[in-house]
């Protein structure tokens, strides 16, 4: 064990004291804080000596001591899973890297709890043990930190099947992961299952699937992250009090994908640009990597498997959504309910397949109140099998064609677009909205490309619609 | 999903929208297989070469894995690349061709100082002095990474597209990936247009020396050395970019005139690494400079940096956001820095310099500008002594603005913030004749001057302001 003051650190660690202090001065109690440095329980940086064991044995004695600091000086450091415990913080120097090794015997997950029916996190997998191997695994640990600003190299992403995930944080309160780069997880890159105060910032993840993932979490931040990823950017369900702010995300399935239900749910000034800059494996035999980003935000309680809940609470602004299948979607599926949902301030460019929808389909479920206020969405769909759609059905798990370019709604009570902008280039065939099952439309200060010949707003007498300035372009 | 993918593979409409005059060939009629193993260079270029005796017309590369050496492109001709289809350089070198650069001005130098240009100017894709040509549609050209002991720096392959002393040159919509040297090149070039273009990984994004009428719009690029530079531009036209670059965002290393750039975002840091580490670690992430304008950088070029327009930029996380800077034989006037975000500058102070005698800047202005500093290393702030610049932005003991040998400078709606611990000036003025300073606020430094000046200088103060 290893205990030094701020004082000596400073001078051990001189030039990235400024940010050691910040994260020491957190934790530190009375301006002192205890280091462990990996490399002096054995651990060697050299990309090839397996440091599972000693790089544990410095986090235990960490927490024998009673938490502090476990340090990763520069280096290579070759590892299976590093299990954090409580009140311990993960330091990264600036060219400390963490490599995963190939040899799969190294690696451990956490035993998850069982189910709860009403609020299932559906992990269908057979052995959740070996589902949940990482990296970093903070099973059953709070106040967690990762930090510094070095990496988690996964260091291989296998295209069929899955390997381990970066780090993975089971039933962890306080979990902080900051200014790391997570990069080639094998499975997702960052994981929290049952977390609460869970705050990811100033995160690079590159390639690996999902880059964020989350089921059950209560108090989550994401912030200034930026996500390349193969698979959904960030992702997840019931959630509780979200804030996803100043990310760019960059993905070559979905942007953001909800898959449970969320409340308070708020996502801001994020960058959803496709395509993907690594390609995900889903394409034909000759060339599987596809990396064409599907839809921006796409929330869709239950599409994974029924989770009853509401989505309720969702604060969608200022977001930059360009080149893109799909900008929005919004479905309900079986015991789910949205209510109290507000879009603003987003502008779509180069959408080149499917239109924003907002869609109840299940029996029982329904959109309550839903506004979508300065919105902005222009359309290039180049391809004749997306203007020509006829006839659609409930989507699976992806937006679909439908058979209007701008919008589709159905299943909600009250619904208002103000300072909507609606564009398109190339042939267009079919109106611009279509409502079926809603309640009340208020459309207000809407602006759209017309296309000539055929009916602008498709619905049903039941639909109570109000107009005010709506033209065409 | 999967019902997605199979209407996305579908090309029928893109197919049936071509002009039925014009000659189409298909690579695949001319012996190409798109395997992944076949070699199809004479394939390929088979098909070129038909076309071109027809007069012109497209070349279609369908969907496969179309691994070649370098495509030669005759003038006329569009290379329309299907949904799903690759072009794949192959890795036996000897399947590469360049070619012969054309000699210097001494005047405007390009300064490509190769000792055999034919090998550097290998690519997998050449346009030799050719016209009207057009490379579209949705597929993809993998340098897959090729390498060369003989190539630059002992290990760069060849280019992916090499634009050669050609004109109405038009790229859109593809995927350039991997490239063994520059991505995208083109020296001694005319109505160049690039848009819709995704680049990814590979040495510089774009380079371009010596060009008239570049448009470069739309484009997104993680590249791990700069994303777009060059020089000798005139009517350069960067706008709607995403760039992502583990070295610069924008390079200028020779002159320009009438460059303008505009709502493109340049965030770090890099996606692809740069090798240029230590053993441990080779490949650095960090961003240097977003935008920097140095001609003469690499080698002296006379010439005006002249008519920059830089509006609706946003920059972050990365060590520099503006550096601009003139060496010997240039001027620098009209520069104009408008709508600009830049938080997360981990390094360096912004900069206008000109350290030669007879090169100055006259007229540059920044309005609307918004710059947040996070310095990561203390040393930084401990800056006394600098010289003149490197070939990199490097630390100044300033820590928001540093300008020098600049006849007039207006500075408007500026606000300058840090956070951690700072003791330098927010700005430094070095022979500076006129400096004009409205609305600007920044975050003070306790007992610390905020400007500071040498030499004979006109100062007009307007509505300062400082916050904690």
């Amino acid at each position: 064990m290893k205990y030094i003051g701020v004082a000596l650190l400073l001078f051990t660690i001189g030039p990235f004291w400024c940010l050691a202090q910040v994260s020491l001065n957190a934790l530190g109690k009375n301006g002192s804080v205890k280091i462990y440095n990996i490399t002096d329980y054995g651990a060697v940086g050299d990309g090839a000596v397996l440091n599972t064991g000693a790089i544990n044995k410095a986090i235990n004695a960490c927490t024998d001591g009673g938490g502090g600091v476990v340090f990763v000086p520069p280096g290579h450091f070759l590892t299976g899973t590093i299990q954090l415990k409580s009140n311990v913080t993960l330091y990264l120097d600036d060219d400390a890297t963490i490599v995963a090794t190939a040899d799969k015997t190294q690696f451990t997950g956490s035993k998850l709890k069982p189910q709860d029916p009403e609020r299932p996190i559906n992990l269908n997998t057979k052995d959740t043990v070996s589902w949940t191997n990482a990296i970093v695994l903070i099973d059953k640990a709070d106040n967690v930190n990762i930090t510094g600003g070095g990496t988690i190299d996964g260091a291989m992403v296998p295209a069929e099947g899955r390997h381990v995930h970066g780090i993975l944080a089971f039933c962890a309160k306080k979990t902080g992961i900051s200014n790391i780069r997570v990069t080639r997880a094998g499975n997702w890159s960052i994981v929290g299952l049952y977390v609460e105060d869970f705050k990811v910032t100033n995160v690079t993840v590159t390639d690996g699937y999902d880059g964020i993932h989350i089921r059950q979490g209560k108090h989550i931040l994401i912030r200034n992250c930026k996500l390349y990823c193969r698979d959904d950017a960030i992702a997840g369900g019931y959630w509780e009090h979200t804030v996803i702010t100043d990310c760019l995300l960059n993905s070559a399935c979905n942007g953001i994908r909800l898959v449970l239900p969320a409340t308070d749910l708020d996502i801001s000034y994020c960058d959803i640009i496709g395509p993907g800059v690594f390609g995900h494996h889903r394409g034909a035999v000759n060339n599987p990597w596809i990396t064409n980003t599907l839809t921006g935000i796409i929330l869709q309680p239950g599409a994974w498997g029924i989770g009853k809940g509401g989505l309720d609470n969702v604060y969608i602004h200022d977001i930059k959504i360009k080149d893109v299948q799909t900008a929005l979607t919004f479905v309900l599926n079986e015991g789910n309910t949205a209510d109290n949902i507000l879009v603003e301030n987003v502008t779509a460019t180069g959408i080149y397949h499917n239109a924003c929808s907002v869609e109840a389909w299940a029996a029982g479920s329904l959109f309550k109140n839903i506004k979508f206020k300065k919105l902005s969405v222009s359309y290039q769909v180049t391809d004749s099998a997306f203007t020509h759609v006829k006839y659609f059905q409930r989507p699976r798990t992806e937006s679909r064609p439908v058979p209007y370019w701008g919008f589709y709604v159905r299943g909600v009570k009250n619904i208002e677009f103000d300072h909507l902008k609606m564009s398109y280039t190339g042939i267009e065939t079919r109106p611009l909205m279509g409502f079926d099952d809603v309640g009340s439309v208020l459309l207000k200060d809407i602006s759209y490309k017309r296309v000539p010949g055929v009916k602008t707003l498709k619905y049903s007498s039941a639909t109570k619609v109000k107009l005010i300035h709506f033209n065409s372009q | 999903m999967f019902i997605l993918l199979v209407l996305s593979n579908c090309a029928v409409l893109a197919q049936s929208d071509r002009p039925v005059t014009v000659k189409v060939v298909n690579i695949n009629d001319y012996g190409a297989i798109g395997d992944g193993k076949t070699l199809n260079t004479d394939a390929i270029n088979k098909a070129i070469i038909a076309c071109d005796n027809a007069g012109g017309g497209t070349v279609v590369v369908p969907a496969g894995n179309f691994v070649t050496g370098t495509i030669m492109l005759k003038s006329n001709i569009t290379l329309d690349l299907d949904p799903d289809s690759h072009i794949i350089g192959t890795t036996d070198l000897s399947q590469y061709k360049g070619y012969q650069l054309r000699r210097e001005d001494p005047n405007e130098p390009i300064n490509i100082t190769v000792s055999d240009s034919a090998v550097w100017t290998r690519a997998l894709i050449l346009l030799d002095k050719v016209h009207d040509v057009t490379i579209t549609g949705t597929g993809t050209i993998d340098g897959a990474g090729v390498t060369d002991i003989r190539g630059e720096e002992g290990h760069r392959g060849p280019h992916g597209i090499f634009i050669a002393e050609s004109k109405n040159i038009t790229i859109s919509g593809i995927r350039v990936s991997r490239a063994g040297n520059y991505n995208i090149i083109g020296l001694y070039v005319e109505n160049i247009k690039l848009s819709g273009i995704t680049i990814t990984q590979g040495s510089d994004g774009i380079h371009i020396r010596k060009g008239k009428n570049i448009a470069i719009d739309n484009c997104k690029f993680y590249t791990g050395d700069d994303a777009i530079a060059g020089g000798y531009w005139e009517n350069a036209v960067i706008s709607n970019c995403l760039i992502n670059s583990s070295c610069n965002g924008i390079r200028l290393i020779l002159p320009a005139t009438h460059l303008e750039i505009k709502n493109c975002e340049i965030f770090g840091p890099g996606v692809f690494g740069h090798p240029r580490g230590n053993a441990i670690n080779p490949l650095v992430t960090r961003t240097l400079t977003g935008i920097l304008l140095q001609p003469g950088a690499w080698g002296l070029g006379g010439g005006k940096l002249a008519d920059v327009y830089i509006h609706g930029v946003h920059l972050r996380d990365m060590q520099t956001a503006l550096t601009f800077i003139l060496n010997k034989g240039n001027q620098g006037q009209n520069i104009r820095v408008e709508d600009v975000v830049a938080t997360g500058i981990t390094n360096n102070a912004c900069s206008v310099e000109s350290w030669p005698d007879e090169s100055s800047f006259e007229n540059v202005k920044f309005k609307n500008i918004s710059i947040a500093y996070t310095i990561k290393n203390a040393d930084i702030l401990k800056t006394k002594n600098f010289s003149r610049i490197g070939t990199e932005s490097r630390p100044l003991p300033y820590w928001g603005f540093y300008i020098r040998h600049v006849k007039s400078v207006e500075f408007e709606n500026v606000r300058l913030d840090y956070s951690g611990i700072e003791d330098r000036s927010v700005m430094g003025f070095d022979q500076v004749g006129s400096v004009h300073l409205k609305n600007v606020r920044y975050k003070a430094v306790g007992g610390i001057q905020p400007f500071k000046y040498k030499g004979k200088t006109k100062v007009t103060i307007e509505n300062p302001g400082t916050f904690n």
